[in-house]
């Protein structure tokens, strides 16, 4: 699954590469660039994290485990049981 | 003439996929057990308000996009952060939208891992925006039909196992009721609030505002409708413990030897699941636009569809994980984001609005700043 996942994200970077790298340093639109990069690296290192199961970077999901108490708190007072 | 690639009529089509397809897969407003149909009805006023913000906003700031009269009405800094707050909450929306769809395709394609058919998912939606924005407006229009035309087919088989006697008692209780009005509105009838982004690319849309109700209404109704069916049918219990309900319906309908009629649904499933994920995909778009003040969005799209591919599977490797947070902790910060967001901005630019003409004098021409002062828009 590992190897299958990393042929994915060489995929989508190879397509980044032919489809928007030429034409943005063409029309010199560095930010654009830049900040796309940015989201591709984060993809990227989430993506390798996932393949070789390190677990080494945090998980996205515990930024949501933030409003526990309030979710909480709501479901004791509306009585729900899920 | 105005040149905007989505059409008001295809634009109404739209709102009844992303309606419709956010929730086709469970029952909005479960938790208020046999009153599901009642909490997923009132839910829909809160959308209502939602969409009736975005529209308003857009009247009073024609061509710009949420995002951009955030920053305009509230500053740059508060403007940005609210902004994140709405990206983060459409990400974590399209993300679980995006686990639900992968949860069916697996039971079609066991064989497949769920990282691989998030990819094909993810690259079916970045080709089609690809294509361009009128592209995601035809999908509306050609889909629509169809898919009304199946939820139709899928009723009327059904209705033969209908026993009306599993919705009673209608309210048992006030507490439980109001929960599943919090949950059906924030999942399916808050989302509207993505309007807000594609409302500048949407021609005549002050002529139209009726019909794109109306359309929000039907979804609505269906809705309603499809959750008392399913209530009706499975019983609470089995409506709450199953995983898609709608499909177990499918499963049990049947003409003498023919059976396995789910199949024949499917379509309607990837349609109307695949609608709502490039919808809001193009959404995340828009936002980190306007976030970083970026040119075009097109830059834009493989690497926020990567992170997508890739944080989906990531967040929610099973299912335990993905029912405690999409279903418990997740609606507790959408609900409040996407529906104080449009509320917030609606707010402000009213403000903004009586300021300014408590301003101008009898004499002098009106005053309206916010108008002449707009940045061009940036569809693309």
């Amino acid at each position: 699954m590992s190897s299958l996942l990393i042929c994915f994200l060489l995929l989508l970077i190879s397509l980044f590469a032919v489809l928007e790298v030429r034409r943005s340093l063409k029309n010199r639109e560095f930010k654009e660039i830049i900040i796309a990069s940015l989201f591709l690296l984060l993809g990227l290192s989430y993506g390798i994290d996932y393949a070789m199961d390190w677990k080494v970077l945090p998980n996205p999901s515990s930024v949501i485990t933030i409003v526990k108490p309030v979710s909480q708190a709501f479901d004791r007072f509306f009585e729900v049981n899920k | 003439m105005e040149n905007r690639p989505i059409s008001s009529q295809q634009f109404a089509a739209m709102t009844f996929l992303l309606l419709i397809g956010s929730a086709l897969v469970y029952i909005p407003g479960n938790v208020a057990g046999q009153s599901a149909w009642i909490a997923t009805l009132l839910g829909s006023i809160f959308g209502m308000w939602v969409l009736y913000a975005v529209l308003k906003l857009q009247e009073m700031f024609p061509g710009q996009r949420i995002t951009q009269i955030s920053v305009q009405l509230l500053g740059r800094i508060p403007g940005t952060i609210l902004n994140i707050l709405f990206f983060w909450s459409i990400f974590i929306y399209t993300s679980g939208l995006l686990y639900e769809i992968l949860i069916l395709l697996s039971v079609i394609y066991p064989a497949i891992p769920n990282t691989v058919l998030s990819f094909i998912i993810i690259l079916t939606a970045a080709y089609c925006l690809y294509q361009g924005l009128n592209i995601m407006g035809r999908l509306g229009e050609l889909f629509v039909w169809m898919s009304l035309f199946l939820i139709f087919v899928g009723f009327a088989i059904a209705l033969p196992l209908v026993d009306l006697a599993n919705l009673k008692p209608v309210v048992e209780a006030w507490k439980p009721l109001a929960a599943g009005v919090f949950y059906s509105a924030d999942w399916p009838f808050d989302i509207v609030v993505i309007w807000g982004l594609f409302l500048p690319l949407v021609s005549a849309i002050k002529e139209n505002t009726k019909k794109i109700y109306g359309w929000y209404l039907i979804s609505a109704f269906i809705l309603v409708v499809l959750d008392a069916q399913t209530l009706s049918i499975l019983g609470r219990d089995l409506t709450e413990s199953s995983r898609f309900p709608l499909f177990e319906i499918y499963r049990l309908v049947g003409f003498g030897e023919f059976r396995r009629l789910e199949l024949s649904f499917l379509v309607l499933w990837l349609i109307s699941g695949i609608t709502p994920i490039i919808i809001l995909y193009q959404g995340m778009n828009f936002i980190v636009q306007d976030i970083f003040s970026l040119k075009n969005f097109r830059v834009l799209i493989l690497p926020i569809g990567l992170c997508l591919a890739i944080l989906t599977p990531y967040m929610f490797p099973s299912d335990i994980p993905y029912l405690l947070l999409g279903f418990k902790y997740i609606p507790t910060y959408t609900f409040p984001v996407n529906f104080l967001y449009p509320t917030i901005i609606l707010v402000a630019a009213i403000i903004k609005q009586k300021k300014s003409r408590s301003k101008s004098t009898p004499e002098s021409a009106p005053n309206r700043p916010e108008r002449a002062s707009l940045p061009e828009t940036r569809p693309h």
